[in-house]
């Protein structure tokens, strides 16, 4: 691998998320901040930038990168991007441990919303802002704007799309990546507009909705309240979330064409009926069990059911009541939703309801083939047959999946007093979901989790928002050759 | 620009490398998804699968918002009607590959213009063009050659060799000035490094030295250049297909001493038929049989144009093995090229598919800058500039102008007459100007000259 492209396109990364700090500096000083909070902001966004120079200055050279460069970029982008962004955690004082400051960092960017800070109305503006921001950059992808906004980069350019957008197939909306990634940010940017006003105008104040916005699309889930969403106690907020959730969890590429005037295009994907299949079912099955069980009476059982089905598929992660104290069925069935994950192109993680789709649907053509197997099935998706091949990939995925969040689990287990924390806290974070069961439950965080367990689940964090394969690659031995 | 390429073999793809480096929107269709994985793995374009003669595929591909649409699948019955659908959907210019022209040239009702087709390339003639100006230029160090504005002026790429009188002086200090200034030195090749020369620059054993100026003048500094500079007096062709016929064909025509060699014997009649003075061998070229019989003495010049890139590189071996003074292979895969130019088994490697991309280059480039030539080895382009009378350079001398890193002026068209352009020259208002740039450069030539 060459370095000096991989480092270039870096600093154009650390000069973006130093603007985003020096803009958090300046929404925190307009807040009436605490003058440790902005300045500790400007600093960070000062450090930032410098380094930011220093090596884009050291590092000029031609742009054309290839795709392991583009690899490259990608993972140590997002390290470098997790490292920087822990900065204003530490100098604000919001912290005083520098894994926590990681934790913290790697669960904004990654969409996780994860977090180890108590009592959220205690911290500054700039501190809350800021995890906004990560969220917002993550979201969509932080090289994919980069990919946007620097004209060529070759196949590298490619590479780095490949990675940072989610799911097996990643539609092209247009010949070129990079005028694909500006059309993706669009839609994003437009979504989260549309969000804020609506938010606005249910009653919250322009920081809150913001902030809120941010974590909706993005599908992350930091609050800038310790109760989440329950603290606003409004219906129309919690649908108003839950509507955009459910927007952020469907690829983006297909909000595109239909704000270009093909609103039917919804109907014809395959993954959409299947992400709503699924969504409508599980909130029908947890309402039910709750309702069987008497936890809330059935607008109440309705209500927060769909809210939790809604945040956990599209793996935002929100919360309205701690759903811990929900019976083991129902539990059960909020476990199932840490690994289904949104559809392919949107900003949530998980499995991705294209694969879970196309596994179904195979595993009904192989059934098929055991009584006749001379007949031909083909697997199609929205029409269109899908080779063998993807197939395959599709279900070696589930296995990397399983498999990452099974050895996580184990090490978590180490670091844990019970089995449901361990489990699910490394679930939560291959899937970027946020919360877990038991000490790090809708109701709690994640300060309880020793350093290590911290270190761990930053990496699972990373390791599942890149979709595993990006990340493992760099262990190999050929990565790193000339 | 957005440019529909059908077919993604050895043509489209190297098409679709060259136009997406230049930034524009490109989707490729083809019915091999293997081959579309490949080209997507390597190039910033779209790709759909399907059959480029089918409406469906075409309308996947946004044909109704498409600029240029190439069709180089190597059946050409698709690309002629793809070419047409592609008129009825209102493509501005569309431009189809067939493996022979003439067909549809002989006769004004099959003019493929009435389908709506702007321009119609066959790389195999093109190739041919291009194989026939090398063995036309005097001696054994041409590397490539090229015809530019009509054949009023020539670009000619010489490889220096250690009797060559070019080499290990400055520039500035040159034996025959006279000489060299009426040709203009634009870029040296050194391993796979451009070099633009300046008077302080000395040309080094093994460069390739790439010159541009009127065909005489350029004749006569070769004729100077090279110590070894007879021409051809035998030309032995192996491949009696449509690219090798034809090149037997034209120096048939010039009454060159040529042997053809095809394997089939029905095919080797027909060749014999064709030609007048030409003898036809009817065996395999790669039969030191065969190749005995078609008697190879110095001084001659041994093509193989078989149409596989394999074979053609063994033929090859084996001519200069059996005493070819001057070996030039025909190969189509793009990947091969750089590697045959750095073996130095063969003199000369021609890939089909340069010509053919400057024919389509053409059309890509703006009004007032034009595509002139792309040549094999060197990167770049040449392009065609006219100078307008209030263009800033209009007027002043070249040596006062300040033009861009990568770019340097080669030649002048004054009216009819050819100059090379050295640094006294005063350019005036309509000149022609061919202009060569690094790959890097010639977006600022177009600035330079946008209007």
């Amino acid at each position: 691998m060459n370095f000096k492209p991989v480092l270039h396109l870096i600093s154009f990364l650390l000069m973006l998320i130093a603007i985003i700090m020096g803009i958090t500096s300046l929404v925190s000083y307009l807040m009436d901040d605490p003058a440790t909070a902005w300045r500790g902001m400007i600093w960070s966004g000062v450090i930032t930038g410098l380094i930011a120079i220093v090596l884009w200055a050291s590092t000029r050279t031609s742009m054309e990168l290839s795709r392991r460069e583009g690899i490259g970029i990608v993972v140590f982008g997002w390290i470098m991007a997790i490292a920087f962004g822990a900065l204003p955690f530490i100098i604000c004082q919001a912290v005083d441990n520098p894994f926590d400051a990681i934790f913290e960092s790697s669960s904004g960017f990654t969409t996780t919303g994860a977090s180890v800070l108590a009592d959220l109305e205690n911290h500054s503006k700039a501190i809350l802002f800021w995890r906004a921001c990560t969220h917002f950059l993550g979201g969509m992808g932080i090289l994919v704007l980069v990919v946007a906004i620097i004209p060529y980069l070759g196949v590298g350019g490619m590479q780095i799309y490949r990675a940072e957008v989610t799911g097996p197939s990643k539609d092209r909306l247009t010949p070129r990546i990079a005028s694909t990634a500006k059309f993706l940010w669009g839609v994003y940017l437009l979504l989260n507009m549309v969000l804020i006003v609506l938010l606005r105008v249910g009653g919250m104040d322009w920081f809150d909705s913001i902030c809120h916005a941010f974590s909706t699309i993005s599908t992350g889930g930091f609050s800038t309240r310790t109760a989440s969403i329950a603290a606003f106690d409004s219906i129309y907020i919690e649908t108003m979330i839950i509507i955009f959730m459910f927007l952020s969890g469907i690829s983006f590429a297909l909000h595109f064409k239909a704000l270009r005037g093909e609103p039917l295009c919804y109907f014809n994907d395959s993954e959409v009926r299947c992400y709503s299949g699924l969504w409508l079912i599980l909130s029908i099955l947890i309402a039910v069990d709750l309702i069987r069980h008497d936890t809330y009476d059935i607008t109440g059982a309705i209500r927060h059911s769909l809210f939790y089905v809604t945040s956990l598929i599209t793996t935002t992660g929100f919360g309205t009541v701690d759903y811990d104290a929900w019976p083991a069925s129902a539990k059960f069935l909020i476990f199932l939703l840490f690994i289904l994950g949104g559809c392919a192109g949107s900003t949530s993680g998980g499995l991705k309801q294209i694969r879970i789709s196309l596994m179904l649907k195979k595993m009904s053509r192989v059934i098929k083939s055991v009584l006749t197997p001379q007949a031909v099935y083909t697997v199609k998706h929205s029409g269109q047959i899908v080779h063998q091949d993807v197939i395959f990939s599709v279900a070696l995925y589930f296995f990397v999946f399983m498999a990452t969040a099974g050895l996580g689990s184990i090490i978590m287990s180490f670091y844990c007093d019970d089995i449901a924390t361990g489990i699910s806290a490394a679930f939560s974070a291959v899937g970027n979901i946020g919360p877990g069961f038991s000490t790090v439950g809708p109701a709690e965080n994640y300060a309880s989790v020793p350093n290590g367990g911290k270190a761990v689940l930053s990496f699972l964090m990373l390791i599942g928002r890149l979709e595993f394969y990006t990340v493992y690659v760099v262990f190999l031995a050929n990565f790193w050759r000339k | 620009m957005r440019i529909v390429i059908i077919g993604a073999g050895n043509a489209g793809r190297t098409l679709a490398a060259r136009l997406s480096k230049e930034q524009h929107d490109i989707v490729i269709i083809d019915r091999d998804s293997e081959k579309l994985r490949e080209v997507q793995s390597q190039l910033d374009v779209q790709a759909v699968e399907g059959e480029g003669t089918n409406p469906t595929i075409l309308e996947e591909a946004g044909i109704s918002k498409t600029d240029l649409l190439v069709a180089v699948t190597n059946r050409d019955e698709v690309n002629i009607l793809a070419c047409a659908l592609g008129n009825l959907a209102g493509v501005p210019i569309k431009v189809a590959r067939v493996a022979t022209i003439r067909p549809y040239e002989t006769d004004k009702t099959y003019d493929l213009k009435r389908l709506g087709i702007d321009l119609v390339v066959s790389q195999k003639e093109e190739c041919a063009d291009e194989i026939f100006t090398i063995l036309r230029m005097p001696g054994t160090g041409t590397v490539e050659a090229v015809d530019m504005l009509d054949q009023r002026a020539l670009i000619v790429g010489i490889k220096s060799d250690m009797d060559s009188p070019l080499i290990l002086q400055p520039l500035k200090s040159f034996p025959n000035p006279a000489l060299l200034s009426r040709i203009r030195i634009i870029a040296l090749m050194r391993g796979n490094n451009v070099l633009i020369p300046s008077g302080e620059t000395q040309i080094m054993i093994g460069d390739d030295v790439y010159l541009a100026g009127a065909p005489s003048d350029v004749m006569e500094f070769l004729a100077w250049a090279n110590p070894d500079h007879s021409k051809f007096n035998k030309i032995v062709i192996s491949g009696g297909g449509e690219l090798g016929l034809e090149l037997a064909r034209r120096l048939d025509r010039i009454n060159v001493k040529v042997v053809l060699i095809e394997k089939d014997i029905a095919r080797a009649e027909y060749c014999a038929e064709q030609l007048n003075n030409g003898t036809v061998l009817h065996g395999d070229a790669l039969s030191q049989e065969t190749l005995s019989n078609a008697d190879i003495v110095k001084g001659t010049a041994f093509v193989a144009a078989t149409g596989d890139d394999e074979t053609n590189i063994m033929i090859c071996l084996l001519g200069e093995k059996s005493g070819a003074t001057f070996t030039i292979a025909q190969v189509a895969k793009p990947d091969y090229v750089p590697i045959i130019s750095s073996l130095s088994l063969l003199d000369r490697a021609v890939s089909s598919h340069v010509s053919m991309i400057n024919a389509i280059l053409h059309f890509v480039r703006g009004k007032n800058v034009k595509s002139a030539a792309v040549l094999h080895r060197l990167p770049g382009e040449l392009l065609d500039v006219s100078l307008q009378p209030d263009h800033l350079w209009s007027g002043k001398a070249i040596k006062e102008l300040k033009v861009p890193d990568g770019v340097v002026i080669a030649i002048i068209l004054r009216g009819e007459h050819v100059m090379a352009a050295t640094g006294n020259l005063v350019l005036s208002a309509n000149d022609r100007l061919i202009i060569y740039a690094l790959p890097i450069s010639v977006s600022k030539v177009e600035s330079l000259f946008k209007r």
